[in-house]
């Protein structure tokens, strides 16, 4: 297996359970592009497919604004290896926050934090998956593995235009492996199978949250989107994600996605 | 039929003109007196549809709970203790003022809360609770604490944001252990007294309403009006002012301000009662001059006077036969009429004048007016008052209010320049002629020129096709302003800068996390209200909620937390004093509550929550970029504790032990909670007369009014209970209806213009050239607007109808006058009623953009409006009308 289903970490926040992420433009995609009698299935297994990256590294900048209009710019880097299977993200700017960084493993079931002003690395609880990463939009299972197939089940609502971009418009609900709300629609690019939005529901009877991606440029012979903006529609906080730097099937050790690592300041 | 009538009352009043006086003020008085009988209805909601559930429900909350809109008092020093002790000064004295305040309220009940505490908390709390005090020896209640932290705190940043104000007290309560702790070092022992205020601190909570920062507290007053009544309103809140203000006056190092939509309203009063002093006082002084300028006629602000005044009073008559109201809209009519009933008086002067100077006697240079000028002037009062008129057709109290009045009043400015001034003119006539002959002289009428305006238009007329295809590049532009053109729904935008009622919204959403005012709303059961209490407190919306559920839960609650506080109260009551803890373990601990403040600062930092943040580098000694420029005081009640006596630390420990031991099982009284044991005045607050409905207050975490466009906070009290009323609903509502019913009157006025103008043009191409200045002038003003980033507002919106008014008249007087005189005549016309219109435009223009230097912000967004729109209506009348009558006669 030489492309794992891989998350490119450093859009982990947008890709997680959404499958957003980087194609590769030589697979299949294309040619299904134009064959509107997928199952949602094949759909969800092309996202999946076009989400496959073995390793990759990057530089992000994220944006919060809070409820109030409070703004917080900070800078990290990210790093992934094995698909979803271990995700280190390391906080680089501003100088408050700098070293302080979450390693997910296992899928994103195994959650370390590690905060250099005190020097402890910590494991949250397994609940701790649903929520809020660091104060921002996105909570660690968005965060977390990708598997779209594995984990969701729906329907074809349509053929819609998502911005500019000629999507499938599919609305699903998690498997019993899948994440915790109660459903998604996404809107999935018909040629590239690149995620471009992602309405979030609880159990209300609107979306809570919505993610939506854009700027999607070639990389490395890749489709990558290079910004991800989620919004909580009840709260009214978003949080931007940019991708400033990305390099794909770099090698990375499986030493740097350790506990112990994660002190490396 | 109307020529010969009007001739024949020309003629009389040539004739007899002190009857038509004497006749005119026995009318002007029976108005007056009818006027008299119209009543004030000056308040938001005297202008909602009384129909509208949230006004009739509005209603029923304020016969059952006496108010609905508190009166918040901000108290702001440099210390903790300054504060409170200012706020139970203000409390005090503000209590005195009986015939005002009902109750004043700005100390949390402390001893209730020691006596049925946990009673209080949810089930889902108290299971947390359990954990934290399932120990009250100082070091196994510190590891719980530290192990809450992180399972609440750190591994759910979300959670953090939720609980900021209580994680931040909590913090600060640990300060006070912290330096208590620290002061362990000296070897001397603490008392156990300090060691029972820090105790009650961790566990009671605060007793003041106070900010994260500890330096503001606030306190409630219930006043025993409502902001539905507004001269009480504005007498109630003055008197309370006035205390407030010597309380300042009396302590420098401290600030006292109110604020809360009652203490708004009265400022608003007060801002525009000077501010309209302005305008009047601008408008005169414009008149005057202008008057002056061009007709050398000094009487001419008493003659602009007397015909406002007069028209003022007949509309003012005629809406109290008609409508018997006046409402804040309505009061407005005043202002509109000021903008144009002095333009008829312009119009009628200027053809007058111009026929004096013509050698006409005063009686033929008033039927000039008639001949010339007459038809336009009347047409155009009628066109502008169906504009106002139609607004009767929309279906919303306020808008026909204001359409009807202003019509009228458009009538009666109508009515007095036509059958009064031809009586005064004469009178002033025949004053001169004695006044000459006297002196051996003839008098010599005057009518200055404007030369300049046919400098302007001789090149637009001369070469029309560039001018038409000029005005279309420019129409293109305006028309992208106009896409940008935003409306602000920020309410406090349209308040006067710099009123501390307003400023203190905004201190209050920033301080406290919740705005000054909010919803109410009825639960016919305690299990209601406490459910949707509870409900609503979850909503990230929510700053703070309010019912009696607080302090007495329905019997169902206390069933299902009694069993949790008897389990708590058991553990408890089974422990006793464990000795010394060990020294090293207990720095540990402290230490770990350290690295975990530390790092909820950290969470809190990227989260944006400044109240915690600010609380957790205070107490670690970070500054804003987190760099350690102070001691941390949680190491340093390590060290205290690692380097003190075993005595000492012996003597705390116990101190710790038997007072937290005590407010545990105090607190933990499983007994039931009834009706009786809650004090009055809360239960005059929560529960009504009858004791059959629970009021449930919510209060946004927003400042309300700032955020009128950001519906969640209604729309989510709205889903929990639909009926929920209060000033943010009527006001969203309020906005929602004027923007419906407004774009409705506009169109329907629109399409009766037009009407109108075919009917009298009987030409289609004459109709829309009368509609064009019109048409562009909005584009114009909207374009010009959106290019400067100048939002409509609520209030700005009341000049559009002017625009409407003062666009169409400019348009009918040049095609009218056009029409008398003939193809070819573009320059005479422009001379002569271009200047009519360069006058009317100059003093409205004038007038109103004298508001713009307004305080009140409303007003000088009024200015504005009328300054781009009325000058854009001048210069596309003047331009483009006499370039489009040369193509027409081409």
């Amino acid at each position: 297996m030489l492309k794992k289903m891989v998350l490119i970490p450093v859009l982990l926040i947008a890709l997680g359970q959404t499958g957003v992420a980087s194609t590769n433009i030589t697979g299949q995609a294309e040619a299904a592009a134009k064959d509107n009698s997928l199952t949602v299935m094949e759909i969800l297994r092309k996202v999946d497919e076009a989400e496959a990256v073995s390793s990759s590294r990057g530089i992000m900048r994220q944006t919060i604004t809070t409820t109030s209009g409070a703004k917080r710019i900070m800078e990290m880097e990210t790093y992934s290896r094995d698909g979803t299977d271990k995700q280190l993200m390391r906080y680089t700017k501003p100088a408050r926050v700098k070293g302080e960084a979450i390693l997910m493993l296992k899928d994103g079931d195994e959650i370390w934090y590690f905060s250099p002003r005190t020097d402890r690395v910590r494991k949250l609880a397994s609940h701790a998956k649903k929520k809020k990463v660091m104060g921002s939009d996105f909570s660690y299972e968005d965060m977390g593995g990708g598997g779209m197939a594995r984990k969701y089940n729906g329907k074809l609502l349509d053929f819609v235009r998502e911005g500019k971009k000629k999507c499938y418009h599919l609305e699903l609900v998690p498997t019993p492996e899948g994440p915790s709300y109660s459903k998604i629609e996404i809107w999935v690019g018909r040629d590239d199978f690149i995620i471009r939005r992602v309405d979030y529901w609880d159990k209300g009877k609107k979306p809570y949250k919505r993610l939506i991606v854009s700027d999607v440029k070639k990389i490395e012979n890749r489709w990558t989107p290079m910004k991800y903006y989620m919004k909580n529609l009840k709260e009214g906080s978003e949080t931007w994600m940019e991708v400033k730097e990305i390099s794909f099937d770099v090698d990375l050790p499986v030493s740097l996605f350790s506990e112990r690592n994660l002190k490396r300041r | 039929m109307f020529k010969k009538i009007y001739t024949k009352f020309v003629d009389f009043s040539v004739a007899k003109p002190w009857y038509v006086i004497g006749a005119a003020l026995l009318v002007t008085l029976f108005f007056a007196w009818q006027a008299s009988t119209l009543k004030l209805a000056m308040t938001w909601m005297d202008m909602m549809p009384q129909d509208e559930p949230v006004v009739v429900e509005y209603q029923r909350l304020v016969e059952l709970f006496g108010t609905a809109d508190m009166i918040i008092g901000v108290v702001e020093a440099s210390s903790e203790e300054r504060a409170t002790a200012l706020t139970r000064q203000t409390a005090e004295e503000l209590s005195k003022l009986k015939k005002w305040v009902k109750r004043v309220d700005y100390t949390i009940d402390t001893e209730f809360i020691r006596k049925h505490g946990l009673m209080l908390a949810k089930a889902k709390e108290l299971k947390r609770l359990r954990r934290i005090l399932k120990d009250p020896n100082l070091l196994p209640w510190i590891t719980a604490l530290n192990d809450d932290f992180e399972r609440e705190y750190i591994e759910d940043a979300g959670n953090l944001q939720k609980e900021e104000s209580r994680a931040a007290m909590q913090i600060h309560a640990l300060g006070v252990l912290a330096d208590t702790l620290g002061r362990l070092a000296d070897g001397k022992p603490v008392s156990p007294e300090n060691v029972a205020t820090v105790v009650d601190r961790l566990t009671l909570g605060e007793e003041h309403y106070l900010s994260t920062d500890r330096k503001m507290a606030l306190l409630m007053v219930q006043p025993t009006f409502t902001s539905n009544e507004f001269d009480k309103a504005t007498l109630g809140t003055l008197d309370m002012q006035e205390i407030v203000d010597r309380i300042n006056a009396e302590n420098k190092d401290a600030h006292v301000g109110l604020t809360g939509m009652n203490v708004v309203i009265k400022d608003e009063t007060v801002t525009a009662q000077e501010d309209s002093m302005m305008i009047t006082l601008g408008a005169l002084i414009v008149i005057t001059l202008l008057f002056i300028l061009i007709f050398r006629m000094w009487s001419a602000p008493l003659l602009a006077m007397l015909i406002l005044v007069v028209g003022i009073i007949w509309d003012y008559g005629l809406a109290g036969m008609l409508i018997g109201k006046l409402s804040m809209f309505s009061a407005m009519s005043a202002l509109i009429l000021i903008g144009l009933g002095v333009d008829y008086l312009m119009h009628f002067l200027n053809t007058y004048f111009e026929a004096r100077v013509e050698g006409r006697e005063a009686r033929d240079a008033i039927m000039t007016v008639y001949h010339k000028s007459g038809r336009a002037i009347v047409l155009g009062a009628f066109t502008t008052s169906v504009a106002f008129f139609t607004m009767l057709l929309t279906d919303f109290p306020a808008m026909m209010e204001f359409g009807a009045t202003v019509g009228l009043g458009i009538l009666s400015c109508l009515g007095v320049t036509l059958f009064i001034l031809p009586s005064i003119l004469v009178l002033r006539d025949q004053r001169l002629q004695k006044k000459a002959a006297r002196q051996g002289k003839t008098v010599k009428p005057y009518s200055g020129e404007f030369k300049f305006l046919n400098a302007m238009a001789f090149p637009a007329y001369t070469y029309p096709r560039i001018t038409i295809i000029t005005v279309i590049v420019i129409t293109g532009l305006m028309l992208g302003g106009v896409k940008q053109l935003g409306f602000d729904q920020n309410l406090l935008n349209i308040e006067a800068k710099g009123l501390e009622s307003v400023e203190l919204y905004d201190v209050m959403e920033e301080r406290f996390n919740m705005s000054a005012d909010g919803l109410i709303f009825t639960a016919e059961s305690l299990e209601e209200a406490e459910s949707k209490m509870h409900q609503l407190d979850e909503l990230s919306t929510v700053g703070g909620v309010e019912s009696i559920a607080l302090y007495l839960p329905a019997q169902s609650s206390q069933a299902e937390r009694r069993p949790l506080v008897k389990d708590i109260r058991s553990r408890v009551a089974s422990r006793s004093f464990q000795g010394i803890p060990e020294s090293a373990e207990l720095a540990e601990q402290i230490r770990r509550l350290s690295d975990n403040i530390i790092e909820m600062g950290q969470l809190g930092y990227i989260s944006g929550l400044t109240k915690l943040i600010d609380h957790c580098d205070l107490l670690t000694g970070l500054d804003s970029e987190g760099k350690q420029t102070g001691p941390n005081r949680v190491l340093q009640a390590a060290s205290a504790v690692s380097g003190t006596s075993r005595n000492v630390l012996n003597d705390f420990s116990k101190s710790f032990f038997s007072r937290m031991k005590a407010n545990i099982l105090s607190m933990a009284n499983p007994e039931e909670i009834k009706l009786e044991d809650i004090r009055p005045d809360i239960r005059e607050r929560f529960i009504s007369p009858d004791g059959k409905l629970f009021a449930v207050q919510v209060y946004s975490r927003k400042n309300v009014y700032k955020h009128m466009d950001d519906t969640s906070f209604i729309e989510d009290v709205h889903s929990i209970e639909p009926g929920a009323t209060g000033m943010p609903a009527f006001m969203r509502r309020l906005i929602t209806i004027v923007g419906e019913k407004g774009r409705l009157a506009l169109g329907l006025a629109l399409v009766i213009i037009f009407l109108l103008l075919w009917i009298n043009f009987r030409n289609l191409g004459y109709t829309l050239l009368a509609l064009l200045p019109m048409v562009l002038a909005y584009i114009f003003m909207f374009g010009t607007m959106g290019w400067i980033n100048m939002p409509l507002t609520i209030v700005s919106v009341m000049m559009l109808p002017l625009i409407l008014g003062i666009g169409i008249d400019d348009g009918i007087h040049l095609i009218h006058r056009y029409r008398i005189e003939g193809p070819g005549s573009q320059p005479r016309v422009v001379l002569s009623t271009g200047k009519a219109i360069f006058l009317t435009t100059a003093t409205t223009m004038l007038g109103f953009g004298s508001l713009i230097f307004a305080k009140y912000q409303g007003f000088g967004q009024m200015g504005w409006v009328s300054v781009f729109g009325i000058g854009w209506a001048f210069l596309i009348s003047i331009i483009l009308i006499p370039a489009i009558l040369k193509l027409m006669e081409r």
